[in-house]
């Protein structure tokens, strides 16, 4: 294993067991109040409570077992959609390659916050809902990257010379283009969990989430409205806690899908 | 017609001569070649009804058109030496050792000639063949191999007959003498116009002298032809290993005899006498010998599959990109057996006629291109045993190097459905790569360019083509990397008449192992051939010292 690779995997690894800590054992609950409002972090509340009285701390460690959810789901929808969509295009060439580069420009110039909190407003508030507007936005430039490559390894000798040899499609897709655009493909995938996280929490921001699950963007969102929030010091707990788990896990996720494009060294 | 021979055939109890027919004119030389235990000597033994008394001949021939078989022995004996003559291989035995030469010579020009006559003929005839004339008082075992051969020449001369048959006349002589012995053959045929019957193995002579040559194999006739034309353009597969053999011919390049018998007679059967050394033989070959037939040339060859097959043709094959002419009606083929080397500079096409002629390039006029002597879809032919390889220029590119080196060198195996782990073992010790496991779980991206290389060729020999299309094979190899590898690919010409289609910059490495070069300038193909070039300077070289 790689030492650049380790590390953020050790952390991120670190950061999971906490805020596993903190959905089981932790004894405070994430959607009920358990003291009194607006606590600051004290040995019987980490992160202090809210004005609700609700745990900070429960609260954050709830959303990022969602935010790593929807991230991965989206991941594996982005996998499976622009994978599918680039290598087809790739391989196949003629029309059909026409076709598929132009859904993807016409996706990468939707503008994309717009569309996504009018989609997001028009399905109604639900976790699902989320998730398809997400990969709805993530498949596109992954498949974009997919087809280049698929292109470029089937212009390969080695390809052609399998070519020549008899070989089927799925036999070249299995032998020869498998070991070029499996890593290609999981990275751009992974590349989308920091991403999708990102975007789940602005839609959250924006109230377009499900109102009732714990989520980042909504801990945010009811910080920034409380009334004054600035002029005191409750910001330090109820705001930034969530801000700073957000930044940290994407940047520890980022981080990693970095040490695993680099090459060995 | 001085000399016809009409099914004479010869039977040993051991050996057969088969009926030959073949005729001679005044002035004419005639050479048959082939070698030893061909039946040559038996041939001349049978003409001059010399024969040991175990071998029988049949047939007729007809000297001035009187057989010289059938008529009686009084009559035979007025005709030896003043119509017909021999002078047999190696036969210091034929000579009296009580008599010396002035009296060998003597004896037979006695009846003919006046004394005073015999002693001046004696002495044109040792100065014609280059022996001094105090030779004439040596007896036969104070003579050296050579002379005793250039007395034998002299004595059969000696009456001037009008046809002299010659059994290895220069075998042990050195180039000097062997240049006075051509000659004392020319001046008689010109001044006297004797014709000859020259039996030998040495195409140099061969080619020397005579207008005519009948190839001769195991008592069969294989080709027969006009000498330059036969020598140049052999038709049977036996001429031509034969004329691969000869260093004469070849100064250049590495020599390969023919390959030894691989096949088992069947008992009474008459197959073709080279079935088992032949690499193109056809399950026919094997049932019955061919017969010698007339080709429209005036050319005559023995063989089933009409000659060496010309296992892939082009013919007027032009090719452009948009509106770059790159290659301009070129005309090419490979016969089986061949190694061919396509040079040039660089851009000048190479490349593309061997993707057109391998099918990885469409071609745009596919009659143009024949495999086999047959139109043919020429990539389903890289799928099967025994067909078209390829291996490209760029070997780094033409492996996947996420690969083992076990897969991608099965790769062709596996995907046409022959695999055997034998086969891909065996093509990887070919090309000098190791065959132990540790090797074959290595990555190919982890290994050097020459291994590479080596690789990719190792990759399409695993498939046993019958041509093998390389662009470049050795160009990244060490110089005994490439010898071996080249060797290698000679071999497999030899054991298993594959034929290859070689794209080089390497002038040397295809004058080495190649049969024939071709040149590829601005698109258009013209043969080149370096050894005249090399003939020429090792004959004035040879000049040189025999002046000084």
């Amino acid at each position: 294993m790689k030492k650049s690779l380790l590390l953020p995997l050790i952390l991120l690894a670190l950061l999971a067991l906490i805020f596993l800590w903190g959905v089981t054992l932790y004894p405070w609950d994430a959607a009920l109040p358990s003291g009194e409002s607006l606590q600051p972090p004290s040995p019987t509340h980490w992160l202090g409570t809210d004005n609700l009285g609700v745990d900070v701390f429960a609260q954050i460690s709830a959303g990022f077992f969602r935010s790593m959810g929807i991230g991965a789901m989206t991941a594996l929808c982005t996998f499976l959609l622009g994978g599918g969509l680039g290598i087809t295009a790739g391989l196949a060439g003629g029309w059909v390659d026409d076709a598929i580069g132009l859904l993807i420009q016409i996706f990468l110039s939707i503008p994309q916050l717009p569309v996504m909190i009018v989609l997001g407003a028009f399905l109604g508030q639900s976790t699902w809902n989320i998730i398809w507007i997400l990969c709805l936005f993530s498949w596109a430039p992954v498949a974009k990257v997919l087809r280049e490559k698929t292109r470029s390894v089937c212009g390969r000798p080695y390809v052609s010379m399998a070519r020549v040899y008899g070989g089927g499609l799925f036999y070249l897709i299995r032998t020869h283009l498998a070991g070029d655009l499996l890593p290609l493909l999981s990275v751009s995938a992974l590349g989308v969990v920091g991403k999708a996280i990102l975007q789940e929490s602005s839609l959250a921001f924006l109230g377009l989430s499900d109102p009732l699950a714990r989520s980042w963007g909504l801990m945010i969102a009811r910080a920034t409205q409380f009334p004054g929030i600035y002029r005191t010091n409750f910001w330090l707990w109820w705001l930034l806690s969530p801000v700073l788990a957000m930044i940290l896990s994407t940047l520890l996720l980022r981080l990693t899908v970095q040490a695993i494009q680099l090459p060995k060294s | 017609m001085l000399l016809q021979v009409q099914d004479l055939s010869v039977s040993y109890p051991q050996f057969h001569l088969h009926p030959l027919s073949f005729s001679l004119d005044r002035g004419e030389i005639l050479s048959i070649i082939g070698e030893s235990g061909s039946g040559k000597t038996s041939l001349i033994q049978a003409i001059s009804c010399l024969l040991p008394p175990e071998g029988t001949a049949h047939g007729q021939v007809l000297l001035h058109g009187e057989d010289f078989l059938s008529m009686r022995e009084a009559r035979r004996r007025k005709l030896r030496m003043r119509v017909l003559s021999v002078a047999f291989q190696n036969s210091g035995e034929w000579l009296n050792p009580q008599l010396t030469l002035g009296q060998h010579l003597h004896e037979v020009m006695a009846p003919v000639y006046p004394p005073h006559v015999c002693a001046e003929k004696a002495r044109m005839l040792t100065e014609l063949v280059g022996l001094a004339p105090t030779d004439l008082s040596l007896r036969p075992h104070q003579l050296s191999g050579g002379m005793v051969q250039k007395f034998l020449l002299a004595n059969a001369v000696a009456l001037d007959p009008e046809l002299v048959l010659l059994d290895e006349p220069t075998a042990s002589l050195d180039p000097d003498a062997c240049h006075t012995v051509i000659s004392a053959v020319q001046t008689l045929r010109d001044t006297l116009g004797t014709a000859f019957l020259v039996v030998t193995h040495d195409m140099g002579l061969a080619q020397q002298l005579s207008q005519r040559t009948m190839v001769l194999y195991q008592g069969h006739v294989e080709e027969t032809g006009p000498t330059r034309e036969v020598l140049e353009q052999p038709r049977h597969p036996y001429t031509r290993g034969l004329l691969q053999s000869a260093v004469t011919l070849n100064p250049l390049r590495d020599l390969w005899g023919i390959r030894p018998n691989t096949a088992q007679e069947g008992p009474g059967r008459h197959c073709c006498p080279f079935y088992g050394r032949c690499t193109q033989s056809i399950p026919l070959c094997g049932q019955q010998a061919p017969v010698l037939q007339s080709q429209p040339d005036g050319r005559a060859l023995a063989c089933h599959r009409g000659g060496i097959v010309p296992l892939l043709s082009c013919h007027d094959l032009s090719h452009a990109y948009g509106s770059k002419q790159v290659l301009n009606q070129v005309t090419l083929t490979v016969h089986a057996g061949e190694i061919v080397s396509l040079v040039g500079r660089s851009g000048a096409g190479k490349s593309t006629l061997a993707y057109l002629l391998s099918g990885l390039l469409p071609c745009p006029n596919p009659s143009a291109i024949r495999f086999q002597g047959q139109e043919q879809d020429l990539l389903p032919l890289h799928r099967r045993l025994g067909g078209i390889q390829m291996v490209l220029q760029d070997s780094q590119a033409a492996l996947n190097p996420h690969l083992t080196v076990a897969e991608a060198v099965s790769e062709p195996t596996r995907l046409a459905k022959v695999f055997h782990p034998q086969r891909v073992s065996q093509a990887l010790a070919d090309v000098g790569l190791y065959t132990c496991e540790s090797f074959l779980a290595r990555q190919v991206g982890a290994l050097s360019g020459g291994q590479k290389q080596r690789l990719a060729l190792a990759r399409a020999l695993t498939m046993e083509p019958s041509l093998l299309l390389a662009d470049e094979p050795t160009s990244m190899l060490d110089p005994s990397a490439k010898a071996n590898l080249l060797r290698m690919l000679k071999g497999l010409q030899y054991r298993r008449g594959f034929s290859m289609l070689m794209i080089t910059h390497d002038l040397y490495s295809a004058c080495k192992i190649s049969d024939h070069i071709y040149r590829l300038e601005e698109g258009v193909l013209r043969p080149w051939d370096p050894t005249p070039f090399l003939l020429q300077s090792i004959e004035s070289t040879k000049e040189e010292y025999t002046h000084e």
